[in-house]
């Protein structure tokens, strides 16, 4: 292990260790924890009060965080997890590794009832087609109309087995046409440009000019407001309603600081932390007294949410993705 | 000491056999220790169905196809340069192919669709003059094969250009006497030389595009074209299915493993030429026939079309943006040192490693050998090489699943992600040094006997001034592929440790375009600085001839 310390030195690398302080270990994606993300803001707000030391690890997404405490058992460092979506739940919580948070969900302000006793919202935002008002001046605002369009009409959607939006909207068409499903991605896929890795991919050649819509969040185009103050990026709302997407914290069964991380969680849902996830990580806050930016004002509002439970989803998942599957390549 | 006796010389071999048997280890290791968490597979009921078999098919078609036409633009494209440019020519094909290696893959499509896509240049162009425009067509094989010989026929023009620039004067003279003509020249002049380098060259090709992800879901138009590596990542990603990602591992380790083994049937070696002291190109006697100029025509064109346009497209889109604001971004910064620290490290370790394997080739394939342990060669290569075929995902897993409980696998990350990018740029090294070196051995091994010049000095002495020049290569080759590597960083990367491509990614994954455009430039000219100042200080001052 000679290398790997000098490896580490010539990098520069040094861990601090503020030895009388319980250390919190939060695993979550990269961008929750980068600096311009929420993590710092939040990481700061919770060391004034805990007197603890909250580490951030972003690792590459949620379900890569999910998987290494997965991988790592009982002999986690992590004491949270942040950002699984309610599609993952089912799964996370049949591997008995995480933990009640105790943590009062009824005040919560999210768009559907939610009271698991292992995972609690703490941001939320629905799926949407986000398209350029420069480019397209009437957008269709239902699925139907989507269907109809023309065949030049193009989108770029994620695949389902790499990203979470992808499998969202797998489970948004579900949610809209049932079993009727395979027969509206058969009409579907003359629109579809590609099916791409990851969301990055498919917003860039959004933005690019390749397609005229694009598979994303209601919330995409507060950040083009606030951070670049301009406001032709639009989402389409579709008649038939849209689908949730809820990121939710849990603490995990061998963590050694249950309390702290339950507290910490109280903590994320709080007024205080809440107020800075709509401009870090652009989405919905869950807590009614936070701050809304004015860009979060205009945005498109879903008439109807669609969501299944966590078991529907669970139960069904590698099922509704062998039939995209197969419809998708005949 | 080798002699004519035909023993083989254990000092020699055994430094390189234990570096390519670590190499394969690893990579083995690695499904292996993925495979003993799922508690065994069951390997043919996994393989089984037709999303499998449809998938390997299609992954087999395209990688061939990419390989094949990566070899077609790579070859014109060396005899174009050959024929028609002297030096400069020469470190124009050498810049390319450095920036082709480091470019992150959503980058080059991004590129490759403002030139071809919708949107791009050509549908523009096509639309001013009322012409039918490329539409969609971009997306599906197309938009695969393009993307793969954007990112692979300059490595390959580059090999098979050194390839034809170490061809000795003497040749073309006595063609030009003869006076052959174009396809003369390239049945006795050319082919013999270029036999030489085209399977590796084809294998280290075929392996890149028979792995790759990204690119083939974003520009092949859906699912329909989807390579067994994203069958891998969905089983061992979102579903957590460990016995299935080793058994589709062991798949695309298996289908890897058979074309290099027939590929090393060829003889291979890939050496970097003597451009500087040969005047090759410029006495080949069919520089002036019209067929030649006809067909150069051609491959410039092409290449303006499929690697120039495509490249110049991401330096402008890198240009737009707020370049001049990344140098006071500290996390930039550290990026930026951590990423250079890793390239040089991985170099001298890479280059290190591939001396000791070549050292044991060129002992094993020695004439005096006469052919008896050509098959251990043919595994030494297989084994250096195998890392490739491995998926990112599952390399990351099984090292975690190795180290987890021996040490802090968050604190290994650095030495992880060093590793990676080591067997990443072995097979790259190991072909670009071993031509030079087994030329040296036959050349030099008899004198160093009589001489009793060994170890040390004989390094120092005889094979350093020789294969300096391709020492420098490989140690370049090495430095601009780790700077561009995202394979095992992305599973380990923390704050405390990331590199510039994950930075990049980092960005970008929250809508930060622009600022993603910018790392971008920055990686490409990171690696141009690498590529050209290793080359220079390693190689000597003619490095890049």
């Amino acid at each position: 292990m000679k290398m790997a310390s000098l490896v580490a030195l010539t990098l520069g690398l040094c861990v601090p260790a503020l030895a009388d302080q319980p250390v919190l270990t939060i695993y979550t994606y990269d961008s929750f924890a980068s600096e311009w993300g929420p993590g710092p803001v939040i990481e700061k707000g919770f060391e004034e009060t805990c007197g603890c030391d909250v580490q951030f690890v972003g690792l590459d997404s949620s379900i890569g965080a999910f998987n290494r405490i997965r991988l790592e058992g009982a002999a986690t460092k992590a004491d949270v997890l942040l950002g699984l979506d309610v599609n993952l739940a089912g799964d996370a919580r049949d591997t008995g590794l995480f933990a009640p948070h105790d943590v009062d969900l009824g005040e919560l302000a999210v768009p559907v009832a939610w009271s698991d006793p292992l995972f609690a919202p703490f941001d939320w935002g629905h799926f949407a087609f986000v398209y350029d008002t420069r480019r397209m001046t009437a957008p269709p605002t239902s699925f139907e109309a989507l269907l109809a369009a023309p065949d030049d009409l193009k989108i770029v959607i994620q695949d389902p087995r790499s990203a979470t939006p992808g499998l969202g909207l797998l489970i948004w068409i579900r949610a809209v046409y049932g079993d009727e499903a395979p027969q509206v991605w058969r009409r579907l896929k003359p629109k579809i440009l590609t099916v791409t890795k990851g969301w990055w991919d498919s917003y860039s050649l959004f933005l690019e000019g390749e397609a005229d819509m694009v598979l994303s969040y209601t919330t995409s185009p507060a950040y083009h407001a606030v951070v670049e103050g301009e406001t032709f990026i639009k989402a389409a709302p579709f008649a038939e309603g849209h689908y949730l997407q809820m990121e939710l914290a849990a603490v995990t069964a061998f963590s050694a600081h249950p309390e702290l991380a339950r507290q910490f969680i109280d903590y994320l849902t709080g007024e205080a932390a809440q107020s800075v996830i709509p401009i870090t990580n652009w989405m919905f806050p869950v807590n009614r007294d936070a701050e809304l930016p004015d860009a979060f004002g205009i945005l498109v509002k879903p008439e109807r949410t669609l969501a299944f439970s966590a078991d529907e989803a669970q139960a069904n998942r590698k099922a509704w993705i062998a039939e995209w599957l197969a419809v998708m390549g005949e | 000491m080798v002699g004519g006796d035909g023993r083989v010389n254990a000092a020699r071999l055994a430094p390189g056999i234990a570096a390519a048997a670590l190499a394969a280890a690893l990579a083995g290791g690695a499904i292996w220790a993925v495979a003993l968490e799922a508690g065994g597979i069951d390997l043919p009921a996994m393989l089984d169905g037709p999303y499998i078999r449809g998938v390997t098919l299609f992954t087999l078609k395209q990688a061939a196809l990419s390989t094949l036409l990566s070899l077609l633009l790579g070859l014109g494209a060396a005899r174009a340069v050959h024929r028609r440019t002297g030096p400069r020519g020469a470190r124009g094909l050498h810049l390319l192919a450095s920036l082709a290696l480091v470019m992150p893959t959503t980058v080059a499509a991004v590129g490759i669709v403002s030139v071809w896509g919708r949107a791009g240049w050509v549908a523009d162009a096509t639309s001013a003059l009322g012409l039918p425009g490329p539409g969609a067509a971009l997306y599906g094989l197309p938009g695969v094969l393009l993307a793969h010989v954007f990112f692979n026929a300059p490595l390959m023009a580059r090999i098979f250009h050194a390839a034809l620039a170490g061809i000795p004067d003497g040749r073309w003279r006595l063609a030009a006497q003869l006076g052959m003509g174009g396809r003369e020249v390239w049945r006795f002049v050319e082919w013999p030389a270029i036999r030489r380098v085209a399977p590796g060259a084809c294998g280290l090709v075929f392996l890149l595009c028979f792995t790759s992800f990204a690119l083939v879901l974003m520009l092949g138009g859906g699912p329909k074209a989807s390579t067994l590596e994203v069958a891998i990542y969905e089983a061992a990603r979102l579903d957590f299915d460990l016995g299935k990602a080793a058994a589709l591992s062991l798949l695309q380790l298996g289908l890897c493993g058979l074309v290099l083994l027939v590929l090393a049937r060829f003889p291979t070696e890939w050496a970097a030429g003597r451009g500087a002291a040969s005047l090759g190109g410029r006495i080949r006697p069919d520089r002036v026939e019209r067929g030649g100029r006809f067909a150069d025509a051609v491959v410039a064109l092409v290449a303006v079309g499929i690697v120039a346009a495509p490249l110049a497209a991401i330096i402008l889109d890198g240009l737009r943006t707020e370049l001049l604001t990344l140098p006071g971004d500290p996390v930039f910064r550290a990026a930026l040192m951590t990423s250079a620290a890793i390239a040089i490290t991985s170099a001298a370790i890479t280059c290190a490693l591939a001396w000791a394997i070549c050292e044991a080739r060129r002992t094993l394939v020695l004439p005096t050998r006469l052919g008896r342990y050509a098959g251990l060669a043919g595994l030494v290569d297989l084994a250096s090489a195998i890392y490739l075929a491995v998926p990112a995902i599952v390399f990351g897993l099984g090292a975690f699943l190795a180290l987890r409980g021996v040490a802090d696998t968050f604190a290994l990350a650095p030495f992880l992600v060093l590793s990676a990018n080591v067997l990443l740029s072995l097979p790259f090294a190991v072909r670009a040094l071993q031509g030079r070196l087994a030329e040296s051995g036959a050349r030099h091994d008899r004198l160093c006997a009589s001489l009793g010049i060994t170890g040390w000095a004989r390094l120092r002495l005889i094979e350093f001034p020789v294969a300096r020049r391709e020492l420098g290569f490989a140690a370049a080759l090495s430095a601009a592929l780790s700077v561009g590597d995202l394979g095992v960083i992305a599973l380990f990367g923390s704050d405390s440790f990331r590199t510039l491509p994950w930075l990049l990614y980092q960005r970008a994954g929250r809508y930060q375009s622009d600022e993603a455009a910018a790392i971008a430039l920055v990686l490409l000219t990171l690696s141009l600085v690498f590529f050209i100042g290793i080359e220079r200080l390693v190689g000597g001052r003619h490095a890049d001839r």
